[in-house]
């Protein structure tokens, strides 16, 4: 089976990066996994060309709601500095409101709109998905 | 027939010399020129008569339409105003509903992980107290938010606007936050402040607020210093709460006033994100202004604005 290279999850809450810590380990779905809990320093990350490691991520899971940068943001800067990189961000969110959703799909960097939190099942469909 | 012109005719039938009847007739001439000027003028000012009737009738006609509409606006007004009324009661009601309803679920969560933690704490392996201490601080986390929403709803709902003195509102609020200041090693510098007409209750979290936030904030290097000053500007008081703390990016100095919003981690300090925006509530409750300057790592003031008592009076 497939697996992807690399995903980065940006998200203010520590609870929650360790659940999807737990969750992403459980599907084995990928080599390595990042987690930010500051906007700001998943951006160096990435424009360092993903460390030393040379970690690009497939996918960038973002929270919207966070202190400093938040996910609308990050989302923008990340348009403007890497408008043709291959990482894709992926919007985790707990907000519920439609007009979210609209600007979401409306965001040329943001591949789609999903709620908080990952279970295993779309992991899977993650990877299906992305990897064949 | 025309006056002139059978004049004319009596003239080249009379016995005038030909000198005299062209002098008469060049008078003539002048009196047929003014009359036709007349007959012109009469016919414009009819002409404009005409106009000014017809368009007086059109804009009294409009002028009642306009006034329908207004009633008609006037009346929607007077049902959006009732609408209101009942949606701020149901709000409030929905609060209370909020406070009650979602604590209980709540509480139950965090009776049994504790019971968890104490009936089975030895038994229980890294991983899974790790779990349980996950559940139990977002749980109180959750119940801190209710009561910070509930509080948030409820103010300027209840006490009545009274005198208040500042200064011992602030010494009230110091005596509160004591355990913190002496912990911190803060040294807090008040000048006079004045009696201002307001809540009792809302100027104590106020303030509470923002003191609180100036130990809270503050650089872990050195012990937080902080002053409260207050001059009067134009019809207001002017209030400074200003601190040597971390500070925070200017750019982040309107949203820090916006409910849920946090600028720093909620792992890190502990905030429910309602703090400010409750602080923004209060001030504009009192008809004033709420903003902040900083600079990151020198530290930050907060400004409010309350009117002059007086000058309220007289408003």
């Amino acid at each position: 089976m497939k697996k992807f290279n690399c995903l980065v999850f940006i998200d203010d809450d520590y609870p929650t990066n360790y659940y999807h810590n737990e969750i992403v380990s459980e599907a084995n779905v990928c080599e390595h996994v990042i987690f930010y809990e500051r906007a700001s320093e998943a951006f160096e990350f990435l424009k360092a060309g993903g460390g030393s490691g040379q970690l690009m991520p497939e996918i960038i899971f973002l929270d919207l709601n966070m202190p400093e940068i938040n996910g609308w943001e990050f989302a923008e800067l990340y348009n403007k500095q890497f408008s043709n990189n291959s990482s894709r961000i992926i919007l985790l969110t707990t907000s519920l409101n439609p007009a979210d959703q609209q600007r979401a799909e409306e965001c040329d960097s943001v591949s789609a709109f999903m709620h908080k939190p990952l279970t295993l099942e779309i992991l899977d469909e993650l990877r299906d998905t992305w990897l064949s | 027939m025309n006056p002139i012109v059978s004049l004319r005719r009596l003239i080249s039938e009379s016995s005038f010399s030909p000198e005299q009847k062209e002098q008469v007739n060049g008078l003539l001439q002048c009196l047929q020129v003014d009359a036709e000027r007349k007959d012109f003028m009469i016919a414009r000012l009819q002409e404009n008569r005409t106009f000014t009737e017809n368009f007086l009738d059109k804009t009294v006609k409009e002028l009642e339409e306009k006034n329908q509409e207004l009633e008609c606006i006037v009346q929607e007004r007077k049902r959006d105003n009732k609408q209101l009324i009942t949606t701020n009661q149901e709000l409030e009601e929905f609060a209370y509903i909020i406070s009650h309803d979602l604590q209980e679920p709540l509480r139950t969560i965090l009776s049994f992980v504790s019971l968890l933690e104490r009936k089975k704490g030895d038994s229980l392996d890294e991983k899974t107290q790790i779990y349980l201490t996950f559940i139990s601080q977002s749980s109180r986390r959750l119940s801190n938010l209710i009561k910070a929403i509930l509080d948030y709803s409820r103010i300027g709902k209840i006490g009545k606007e009274t005198l208040i003195d500042c200064s011992k509102v602030v010494n009230e609020v110091l005596f509160d936050l004591s355990t913190a200041i002496h912990e911190k090693k803060a040294s807090i510098t008040i000048d006079i402040l004045p009696v201002v007409f307001g809540f009792r209750d809302e100027l104590h979290s106020l303030f509470q607020n923002l003191i609180s936030n100036a130990l809270k904030y503050a650089k872990e290097s050195s012990g937080p210093v902080i002053h409260i000053s207050c001059i009067a500007k134009g019809p207001d008081w002017h209030f400074s709460i200003s601190d040597n703390g971390i500070g925070f990016d200017p750019l982040y100095k309107d949203r820090i006033f916006v409910i849920f919003q946090r600028l720093h981690n909620p792992n890190n300090t502990i905030g429910s994100g309602i703090g400010l925006s409750r602080c923004k509530k209060i001030v504009e409750l009192h008809e004033g202004k709420i903003w902040a300057e900083s600079t990151p790592d020198i530290g930050s003031t907060f400004h409010f604005t309350i009117p002059q008592y007086e000058v309220h009076e007289k408003v």
